[in-house]
């Protein structure tokens, strides 16, 4: 029942499933009712030639023959043995034979076992024993589970018993005067087993019924489980496949990746050598046009000068997030001060911050010193964030602190840039971050750029194994928090000197 | 033709041949009458009841006479001396009245068993079938006559039995003679052949 439940859920399908239970279950019924009658048909045939083969021995051993004084002649009982058992049996194997099953056949066989009953007690003398042959047949005839059976063989016990009775009392109540019912005494004892043989016979068939029901359920469950794992099986083919398309399409798409990023490798290289030629030439032009005092050309020439840095600075982007896909982003880690680092920032940004009517504070704890990282690439970094602040903030407060901070049982050296600018709303937050993506498409034409420098500064961040995160506010600012772990010297009691033998044991790994 | 009418056939065959084989069961051998006065065989001078039966040592019959015999002996014993007389051709020896009858009569308690050459005693108390029985009470005159079987070979109560019970033990007094159901004891007898 369980797996009928599992396998048949309550839903839409229940009345379906349920209707298919009870047709099948009554086939199954059906031919295993049939099987019973069958095997019974034929365990009545090979019983009726035994019986027949025993009438006729016990007729030739009772009365083997007659007598008229000293002449003797076959008794009668014997032939009667042989033509009437004989009768009496080749009919129901007849039926057995050419219609097993039939509830003809199975009647006819009852009859004829009643019959048999009859000639073996007259065969035997009427013996009270061979009484306990109906008896007997009326159990075998119980295998069948067929109660219209027993009842047959019943009407036929109690049609013998009162012809006999009306017919030769004195032979069967052993008077010759006798109550037209006495018959029914005998017939009541017959009826009495049949009670238990039918009772018996019922049970039978509910069980049988039973049966067929929990095979019919089974089989249609098993039916069900053999669709499913079929239709599993190829599920699982399925997805084999999409797994093996997905595996080229992954495979495809690294070479891809990989190609893309020489091939942008390569155009950096090949772009950057003319423009650094007219980046040159462009200041070359100037100190000329400097030198003459013909200030004709010289907005011209700082335009193509600053144009060519940002193509720079743009090619420079391009290259560095195609290595850091490529995976082939080398960093020089060393050990170096903070504060010249952040010095040369301010002093490199001051200017820019300026421009747009802007104040900026600078402060460095003093517990701030070394750190192991890409003195170059941490500029990078620190400058990207805080020209961003300086682009996207006008007549506001920008704020760059370098600090440690103690997380648990690790310090980390914390730069944190604040600005009192536009700010960003969550969905900006959330993904900018991601390789050419900025705040929206307005920031683009507004404020230009490539949306290539944080992502840089993230994976950046990420290599010298830091972090950067954001938090920011649409209309009120942001600020944004690098921070890198800092480098614990073995015995930091010992002071100065100390520094150069760590300095150089972090150079050791570096390299290594 | 249809099975159903084959059936019908073959019931009615097997009807004729259980009524005919129960027919044939109840046929009684031919009536005799003993005489009325006991023939010197038949005087004891004990007093008791004189029972005579003739029986045929082969006749499968008459071991259910025998078996009717043996239970009114063991009920009124002591009132009857039982004699049975086996039939014997001529020409056969003793021996050939030696079957399991014989036996089976001569273990009966308080029954002699005798040899009836050529049936000649059971012509003289007209006795044509096997089992037939002929009382005598100790004044010698017939108290009953003829068989104690209800049929052929069929043991159980019946009119019979009954009916030498009831003389015997004086609770009734029977008038007439029953059938006999058994082999016919000579062959120049024109009897019924069972």
């Amino acid at each position: 029942m369980r797996l009928w439940n599992k396998v048949f859920p309550s839903n839409g399908k229940t009345a379906r499933d349920s209707a298919a239970v009870a047709d099948s279950a009554e086939l199954i019924y059906a031919a295993s009712m049939r099987k019973t009658y069958v095997d019974t048909d034929r365990t009545f045939a090979f019983l009726f030639v035994i019986q027949w083969v025993a009438g006729i021995l016990l007729a030739c051993l009772i009365s083997p023959l007659t007598w008229i004084g000293d002449a003797a002649q076959v008794h009668i009982h014997v032939w009667a043995a042989v033509f009437l058992g004989g009768a009496i049996s080749a009919f129901p194997i007849f039926l057995a034979w050419k219609h097993p099953g039939e509830i003809l056949t199975r009647h006819v066989i009852a009859m004829s076992q009643m019959l048999w009953s009859a000639l073996l007690i007259h065969l035997t003398g009427g013996r009270i024993e061979t009484h306990f042959h109906v008896f007997g047949s009326l159990a075998f005839l119980a295998l069948y589970r067929d109660w219209r059976v027993i009842v047959i063989a019943t009407v036929t016990v109690a049609a013998d018993h009162c012809v006999r009775g009306i017919l030769w009392p004195q032979s069967v109540f052993g008077m010759q005067i006798e109550s037209p019912y006495r018959w029914m005494e005998h017939a009541m004892w017959v009826v009495f087993e049949d009670i238990i043989l039918i009772r018996s016979c019922l049970r039978g068939c509910a069980e049988t019924r039973e049966i067929a029901d929990r095979e019919a359920k089974l089989s249609i469950a098993n039916d069900r489980l053999k669709s499913q794992m079929s239709e599993r099986l190829r599920a699982e083919a399925e997805v084999r496949r999409l797994y093996e398309d997905l595996a080229l399409a992954h495979d495809a798409a690294i070479e891809a990746n990989r190609v893309k990023s020489q091939f942008l490798a390569n155009m950096s290289h090949e772009l950057r050598t003319p423009l650094n030629a007219i980046i040159g030439y462009s200041e070359l032009l100037q100190l000329l046009a400097a030198k003459k005092k013909d200030l004709t050309f010289v907005p011209d020439l700082e335009r193509i000068h600053k144009s060519g840095h940002n193509l720079l600075t743009l090619i420079n982007d391009i290259l560095d997030i195609s290595k850091i896909e490529a995976g082939k982003l080398e960093l020089e880690l060393a050990l170096f001060d903070v504060r010249p680092l952040v010095e040369e920032v301010h002093e490199i940004i001051a200017p820019l911050a300026s421009q747009n009517g802007n104040t900026l504070d600078v402060s460095v704890t003093p517990e701030v010193g070394f750190v192991l990282a890409d003195s170059v690439r941490l500029k990078q970094c620190l400058l990207n964030l805080l020209s961003n602040a300086c682009k996207f903030t006008k007549d506001g407060h920008l704020e760059f602190a370098v600090a440690t901070e103690q997380f648990g049982n690790a310090a980390s050296l914390v730069f944190r840039v604040r600005d009192t600018g536009i700010g960003l709303s969550p969905e900006q937050v959330a993904r900018l971050f991601q390789p050419f993506t900025q705040a929206d498409a307005s920031t683009t034409r507004k404020f230009g750029g490539t949306g290539l420098g944080l992502a840089i500064t993230k994976k950046l961040c990420e290599a010298m194994g830091g972090t950067i995160d954001l938090q920011s506010q649409l209309g009120a600012g942001s600020t944004f928090t690098i921070r890198l772990p800092t480098y614990q010297p073995p015995n930091p009691s010992k002071g100065g000197p100390e520094i150069a033998s760590w300095e150089n044991e972090a150079l050791a790994a570096t390299a290594g | 033709m249809s099975i159903g009418f084959a059936v019908c056939i073959w019931l009615f065959a097997m009807a004729a041949g259980m009524v005919g084989l129960a027919d044939y069961s109840t046929r009684a051998g031919v009536e005799t009458t003993p005489p009325a006065v006991a023939p010197p065989a038949a005087r004891g001078s004990s007093g008791k009841y004189q029972l005579l039966m003739f029986a045929h040592p082969r006749c499968p019959c008459t071991a259910a006479s025998l078996a009717e015999l043996s239970r009114v002996l063991v009920r009124c014993g002591d009132r009857v001396d039982a004699q049975i007389w086996f039939y014997r051709p001529a020409d056969q020896s003793d021996e050939w009245t030696r079957t399991a009858l014989w036996r089976t009569a001569a273990a009966i308690p308080g029954v002699k068993t005798a040899v009836d050459i050529d049936g000649e005693l059971a012509d003289q108390f007209d006795a044509r079938t096997s089992g037939s029985i002929a009382l005598y009470d100790a004044a010698g005159t017939l108290r009953y006559h003829g068989g104690i079987t209800a049929s052929r070979g069929h043991e159980g109560d019946n009119l019979g039995k009954s009916a030498l019970l009831g003389e015997i033990l004086g609770t009734r007094s029977h008038v007439g003679g029953c059938p006999v159901f058994g082999c016919v004891l000579r062959r120049s007898d024109d009897a019924t052949v069972e």
